[in-house]
């Protein structure tokens, strides 16, 4: 019985590595898209374009993101702004109609007098306007608050003039000014997220998720997925998504084409946003759940690789936990092997995490210059010093002996602690966010946050997701 | 020259500019492609190579 345990122990220990190699599997191929790309098929194509901007109370933002789009290099008159406001109640009607006399003929204010039904209502409000005129060719679903550079379009539609192609996306940066700890650890995220991650599923032939932030569709594309975009889920970015490559077109990320959000300024709107986001993926993988891990002409999108991809980030808590009970387990069952099976894990973990940021920072060396402390404390400072105890060959396990009642000490509570750490340092995020919740000081979030660090905090949203999903809580 | 002529020559230069424009920014972004495939191959190397010497003087 022992002997089982202790095998299912090293089981767990084991599976907790998945996520770490699979980011790692998905990083080797973000090399691989400098020979495997979608450049050689693309064109000196400039369709006109239709921008639909979403806006409930944006009057704040609305007029320097219009300001930004009418200054893009793209040819005169061959794209338009359509600005789709949901019965906003502060001064945007007055920045529409100040901008629609700066910009006549290229900026239109759609308003509903009716709003409050969500963003995706109100895009499809937008899109189903610009589809009955015929004007448009492709279609560029954006956020009010994004910043175009000036050849981001370019950029992006070129890839359109393949007409495989139903879908490019964008690297979304990090652009809060002035910069705060957390704006920088959101931006290294968005490295590995999307100019790294997004790259290896192109090379994949599958991507996840166009950002909704900078969605450009041809209109083939969403006329062939019916001409709207999802209102069920929480994530109707990736829904649309999964619609346009079940559909049979393909969806790509061109990193190079830039554009620029702000992100939230505090632990507790964050937690909203991702709270949000890690809800709709997982409606998301309950309304294709007969997609998953099967094979034939769906291959990309049903296959293992990608299965395995996407499900290591959606349950990624469930695996940090399980490891965290695996290691407990051996130290109570067999402590010989604790050790061996924590050296193992954290050894690995070292190894990917090295190469991860080092090639993070190359990906992107200017952001990478100014986030290199939120890169390399990603993991949390706690985190961070395991590995290195991991790789030092520090015993942290002093007996060979099996715990008894005799024999426990405080010594035994601390090793338990840093065998739990993976579990443990999920809730220990979740205090993070109630800590900031309740109004604590800002140095005292971001020490509490470098010491756990913000891969964890990701984790810990996760999860409460999938609590929040298993009960169908209202989403707050 | 006719003007007919001078505007098909303008035409024709603009053509050329944003044909030459497109191509340049593409070359551009497929150096970048290759630039961090050949950064990868470089970290890939030394972490090896670093793991390999752990692992043989430990």
């Amino acid at each position: 019985m022992m002997e089982l345990l202790t095998v299912l122990c090293l089981i767990l220990v084991v599976l907790s590595m998945v996520p770490t190699l699979v980011s790692f599997a998905q990083f080797v191929m973000v090399g691989l898209h400098g020979i495997w790309n979608h450049y050689p098929k693309c064109a000196d194509y400039t369709p006109r374009v239709a921008f639909v901007l979403p806006a409930w109370n944006e009057a704040e933002v609305l007029g320097s993101s219009i300001d930004s789009l009418m200054q893009i290099d793209y040819p005169a008159g061959a794209w338009r702004i359509c600005v789709v406001d949901d019965a906003s109640t502060d001064h945007t009607p007055d920045v529409m109609r100040e901008k629609m006399a700066q910009y006549p003929g290229s900026v239109f204010h759609l308003r509903r007098e009716k709003g409050g039904q969500g963003k995706a209502h109100t895009l499809n409000h937008g899109i189903r306007a610009i589809l009955d005129e015929n004007w448009a060719e492709a279609v560029m679903i954006m956020d009010a608050d994004v910043l175009f550079e000036p050849l981001t379009l370019r950029r992006m539609v070129r890839h359109l003039a393949d007409p495989e192609v139903g879908g490019v996306t964008a690297f979304v940066k990090e652009g809060s000014t002035p910069a705060n700890l957390l704006s920088r650890y959101i931006a290294f995220e968005y490295i590995t997220a999307q100019a790294a991650a997004r790259r290896a599923q192109n090379v994949m032939g599958v991507l996840a998720c166009m950002a909704g932030g900078a969605q450009l569709h041809s209109r083939e594309n969403l006329l062939a997925i019916g001409g709207a975009i999802d209102t069920t889920t929480l994530a109707e970015d990736t829904y649309t998504t999964f619609k346009t490559q079940l559909a049979g077109r393909r969806v790509l990320i061109d990193a190079n084409a830039i554009v620029w959000a702000e992100e939230p300024d505090s632990v507790t709107a964050l937690w909203k946003q991702r709270l949000r986001w890690s809800r709709g993926n997982l409606q998301i993988t309950a309304a294709f759940r007969h997609l998953w891990f099967t094979r034939g002409r769906l291959d990309a999108l049903g296959g293992v690789p990608f299965g395995l991809l996407w499900f290591s980030v959606a349950l990624m808590p469930l695996f940090m936990i399980l490891g965290g009970v695996g290691l407990v387990g051996l130290y109570f069952l067999w402590p010989p092997w604790a050790e061996k099976a924590f050296t193992l894990f954290w050894g690995v973990t070292f190894v990917i995490y090295v190469s991860e940021t080092l090639f993070c920072f190359a990906i992107d060396p200017v952001a990478g210059r100014k986030c290199w402390f939120e890169g390399v404390f990603f993991p949390g400072l706690v985190s961070v010093a395991m590995m290195a105890v991991a790789v030092s060959g520090v015993k942290i396990i002093g007996s060979t002996d099996r715990l008894s009642p005799e024999t426990w000490s405080w010594g035994d509570a601390a090793v338990l602690l840093i065998l739990a750490w993976t579990g443990i340092s999920t809730l220990a995020a979740w205090l993070v966010y109630r800590i900031d919740r309740a109004g604590a000081p800002k140095w005292l979030r971001n020490a509490l946050l470098v010491l756990v660090g913000y891969g964890p905090l990701l984790c810990a949203i996760a999860f409460a997701a999938i609590i929040a999903q298993f009960r169908k809580a209202d989403l707050k | 020259m006719r003007q007919d002529d001078q505007v098909g020559e303008s035409q024709d230069s603009d053509l050329k500019s944003a044909a030459s424009a497109f191509a340049r920014l593409t070359a551009e972004d497929m150096r970048r492609e290759k630039r961090l495939l050949w950064s990868e191959i470089g970290i890939a190397a030394v972490v090896a190579f670093l793991v390999a010497a752990y692992l043989i003087l430990r």
